[in-house]
């Protein structure tokens, strides 16, 4: 992940939140994720929720630092980790870098 | 200054849907 890049929510992707979870149901489903939906936890949620297409990578961390217990370091991998699942499913996609 | 809140890990979690669930979601 470059700390400079912004993200976007891909339009195929809807959210749900359905007792207190957080869902992502593809909208138009290929072969590769037919009937599958993705369930984010509590932090997952948070990050997802502050990816707009405006923000950096950077940005959204030292937002989010301010709301949760824990170092810029650890919230990187962490970070990485988790848009890699995301890119991986095609849930975001990066806009510019 | 407010309390901040615990962190865990950030995960992303896929749920196999039967076919029939599938088309219904597909609401």
């Amino acid at each position: 992940m470059t700390p400079t890049a912004i993200y976007s929510r891909h339009p195929d992707y809807v959210q749900r939140d359905v007792a207190g979870e957080c869902i992502l149901v593809p909208i138009r489903r290929t072969l590769t994720e037919a009937n599958s939906i993705y369930v984010l936890n509590e932090t997952g949620a948070a990050l997802w929720n502050r990816i707009d297409g405006r923000r950096s990578a950077q940005a959204i961390m030292a937002d989010f630092c301010n709301e949760y217990e824990v170092g810029l370091d650890q919230l990187a991998k962490d970070f990485t980790s988790l848009l890699d699942d995301l890119l991986s499913i095609r849930a975001v996609e990066e806009v510019a870098r | 200054m407010t309390e901040k809140k615990p962190y865990s890990q950030p995960q992303l979690f896929r749920v196999e849907l039967s076919q029939e669930q599938a088309i219904l979601s597909a609401s």
